[in-house]
Order: structure tokens, then sequence, then C-alpha cells
């Protein structure tokens, strides 16, 4: 059957164009990897790999346009690209399309997590999507004090007001109404400090942070002693340090953790109350 | 994707461990750099008793802490200085700590190297700086003399503690006021 062996050798020649591709990558020719890349594409339209290698010198080349073309054509083969994902989010973001950004990386992290959660990409993905939920919150947080402010202002020199209009019509007992001006000004001080405590950066919670990164969870495991820890951290510590647990040290094997579905929906409503917290210093 | 045979999709190898990492690294700063910041800040915020710590300079691998004497032992009254110096794959490796200041005690060899076990064997990623100096202090009061480095000291400790403490009250004297 003639068509097939064609597709055959087809196949077996993009692979080498790939293969050519990777190489022009590691020594920096990006130009020349997306020849090789294109080649590559037109023999074999559907192999989401050539399409994300591509995008890969793109992102490299700064054509966020272009990044997402090929991302989004590597999509429509295979949803559950983390890179394609993960580069169609980064170009997003450089489009200040917020939402959109933040949702394949989310997306992008979820199925990294899944395959391969040792991954550094995995990391590398978290932190990106935390640049961009921080600056998020830098911006509405600034907004949000900015007329809380504004309303301060006007509710105290309102009272000043009332409290002069008050003076003017009544004789006598002006220290009294004066205390209470002063009280009232305290409790409407009180008042908006309350109202913008959720943007005022604290400690995070111990709780949310794991025990050796001292760092919020991003994808918090349980072992069988109780105590939860960051996956890929308490994995190299399996790996490195030795077999327990480094808390109780307990013996802990790396087929006894439980995602700690818990904690991780405590550190997304955290986040999403502060965000401040998506800091990362 | 991750599966997919051999797709060698550049730079992720499957293990992540694989030589040529091409994806750029958006981190600046090492895993364990910002760990050994973490316990900077917290140890800003509350040192354990009696207890200081920080970085020497500009190098965040590098601390020097301070140890004063706890009351009612042969050390108190001295303050002691101890270099930090964290391993590049800190926690998973021990930080190494070294007495700068001489003293008497069965557990610190003569050039300042301090024989504790959760800074060797024992060690967990889990422990921080602030329980290492809370472990040190409590090596004053109740020093190891099972496993001492220095036997003669231990020796001495367990045979006569009066002319122990004598002694090391002595050192404290000379070498940590």
């Amino acid at each position: 059957m003639p068509p097939i062996v064609a597709s055959s050798a087809m196949a077996k020649q993009a692979e080498q164009l790939k293969q050519d591709g990777n190489n022009y990558f590691q020594k920096n020719r990006f130009g020349a990897a997306i020849d090789a890349y294109t080649e590559a594409i037109t023999l074999c339209p559907n192999v989401p790999i050539y399409w994300t290698n591509r995008a890969l010198c793109h992102r490299k080349c700064n054509d966020w346009k272009r990044v997402e073309e090929d991302c989004r054509r590597a999509i429509q083969l295979d949803n559950s690209s983390v890179k394609a994902h993960y580069m169609l989010g980064l170009a997003l973001l450089q489009k200040e399309q917020y939402a959109d950004g933040v949702r394949e990386l989310a997306k992008a992290l979820d199925l990294g997590r899944g395959a391969n959660p040792k991954s550094y990409m995995v990391e590398e993905i978290w932190q990106e999507l935390a640049k961009a939920k921080y600056l998020e919150w830098d911006h509405e947080s600034s907004r949000r004090t900015w007329e809380l402010n504004k309303l301060k202002e006007a509710c105290e020199s309102a009272l000043k007001e009332k409290h002069e209009l008050d003076c003017s019509q009544m004789e006598g007992c002006i220290d009294d109404r004066s205390t209470s001006l002063v009280k009232q000004l305290d409790a409407l001080g009180r008042v908006f400090r309350k109202a913008t405590e959720d943007d005022t950066p604290i400690e995070i919670p111990n709780y949310l942070c794991c025990k050796v990164t001292l760092d919020i969870f991003r994808d918090p495991v349980i072992t069988p002693s109780g105590v939860t820890y960051e996956r890929a951290v308490i994995l190299d510590h399996l790996q490195k340090v030795g077999k327990f647990d480094p808390v109780t040290r307990e013996p802990l094997r790396a087929s006894q953790l439980v995602p700690n579905l818990a904690i991780k929906e405590a550190v997304h409503a955290f986040l999403d109350k502060h965000g401040w917290a998506y800091r990362m210093d | 994707m991750y599966g997919g045979a051999p797709s060698g999709g550049i730079g992720i190898s499957g293990g992540g461990s694989g030589g040529g990492r091409t994806w750029p690294s958006t981190t600046s700063v090492s895993s364990s750099g910002k760990r050994i910041q973490k316990e900077m800040t917290e140890l800003s915020m509350e040192a354990p008793p009696d207890c200081a710590a920080g970085p020497k300079g500009d190098n965040l691998y590098h601390w020097v802490a301070t140890l004063f004497g706890p009351p009612g032992t042969p050390y108190e009254g001295g303050i002691f200085f101890l270099d930090i110096t964290f391993p590049s794959d800190y926690p998973f490796k021990p930080p190494k700590v070294v007495f700068k200041t001489r003293i008497y005690h069965c557990n610190v060899d003569p050039a300042g190297n301090v024989s504790l076990d959760i800074l060797t064997e024992n060690w967990s990623p889990a422990l921080t700086i602030s329980k290492v100096l809370l472990a040190l202090r409590s090596m004053f009061t109740n020093p190891e003399t099972y496993k001492p480095v220095v036997p003669g000291i231990a020796h001495l400790y367990l045979g006569d503690k009066a002319k122990h403490d004598e002694i090391a009250t002595q050192w404290t004297l000379r070498f940590a006021r």
C-alpha cells in the first residue's frame, strides 16, 4: 500500500528535521531551527511537538503572535500539551489578555503536575502564574486603597463639619462634643483599617506552608504521619536524604504520598483573598 | 505528552534531571537561597531566646550566630560566636556550624567543630537554623557525654563535675567575655 509507505517515510524525514531543529536550538540558532521545524510541519502537520518546538523558538525571538498561533495549533492536536498551554498563557499575558493568560497557565500547571510532578517546569509555570497574579493584585489593591482613602477623607470631613455645625448651634458642653468627635474619628479609622486588612501583607499562616520550603504550598501531599509537604521537595528529600518523614522521622516511601486536597483548597482560598501572598522573593 | 515515547520535545527530558536544560529558567534565586531567605525573615521576627543569627555580609550562605551562655551553667555570662555555612543543596544537606569563640565543652573540638547528631547523620530538611540554635543551647546545659569529640572533657564531666565546671567557667571568662 504505497500511501502508507510514503507517509512513514515522510514521518521519518520529519523526525530527522525535528532533530536538526533541536540541534540548531541548542546552539541558539533559532532562525535555522524555525526553518527545520517548519519543514517538519509541512511534511507531518499533525505532530503537536513540531508546533510547540517552533513556538519555543518564536518565544526566544519574542515573536509572541507566532507563539500564540503555533500553540493554538498544538492544542487543537493535543489538548493535554503542557508546553502549548504554558506558552499560550505567556503569549496572552504579553497581549495583556490577563484572565485568558492566567487560565492557560493554570491549565498547564494542572496538566504538568499530573504528568510529571517533579519536573522543574511545574515550578517554572507556577512562578509565571504567581507573577501574573501578583501584578493583578498590585494593580487592583492600589485602586482599592485609593478609593478607600478618598472615602475615608470624605467621611472625616463630614464628621468634622457636623461637629462644627453642632457647636455653633448649641451653647456649652463643647468639651463633651469634642471628645465624642475624637471617638468617632477613632472608630472610623478602625473601620477603614479593617477594610484594608485583606490587602495588607502579613505572614502567611504556617499551616499553609511546607515545613521544608517554608513557602506556601503549590502541590501539597500528606504522609502517613499526617504531615504535609510540597510534592517535588519531599520527593527530592526521599531521593537525596533518606526514606523517612522529615518531621516525624517515620519511615516513608514515595508511594505513600497522597495529595492533600483540603490544604490545596485552603491555599487557593487564601491566595484569592490575599493576592500579595503570590509575591516571590 | 510527557509519556509520548521518543517525543523529545526540546529541553524537557522525562526525568527533568537530564543535562541540556533549554527552558529558560525564570528563577533568579535558587531554592536553597529562597529557603535561607525565609529563615532569615523568620529569625528576624522571632529568634530563639538568647540567640541571634544572620548573614555575615552580602553572601546569603555565610552566617554568623551568637549564643549567650545560659544562666546556671559554667558558660553563663559568655558570648559565643559561631560561623554557619550553608551548602548549595541546603536543606537537603545540613549547615556547617563552627564555634569561633573557644569553649571548654566535650562536644566541641579544639578547631570549634561541633559534634551534634542533627548536624550530621540525624539531619532532616525540616530542621531550621532556629532549631539548630536551640539544640546548641541545650548542649550547653546537657553535654552529650556518650558521644564526645573531646573524651577527656567528657570523662572529667562524668567523674568530677565540679572540676569540669571550674575549668569551663575559667575558659568562659578568658575567651568569651
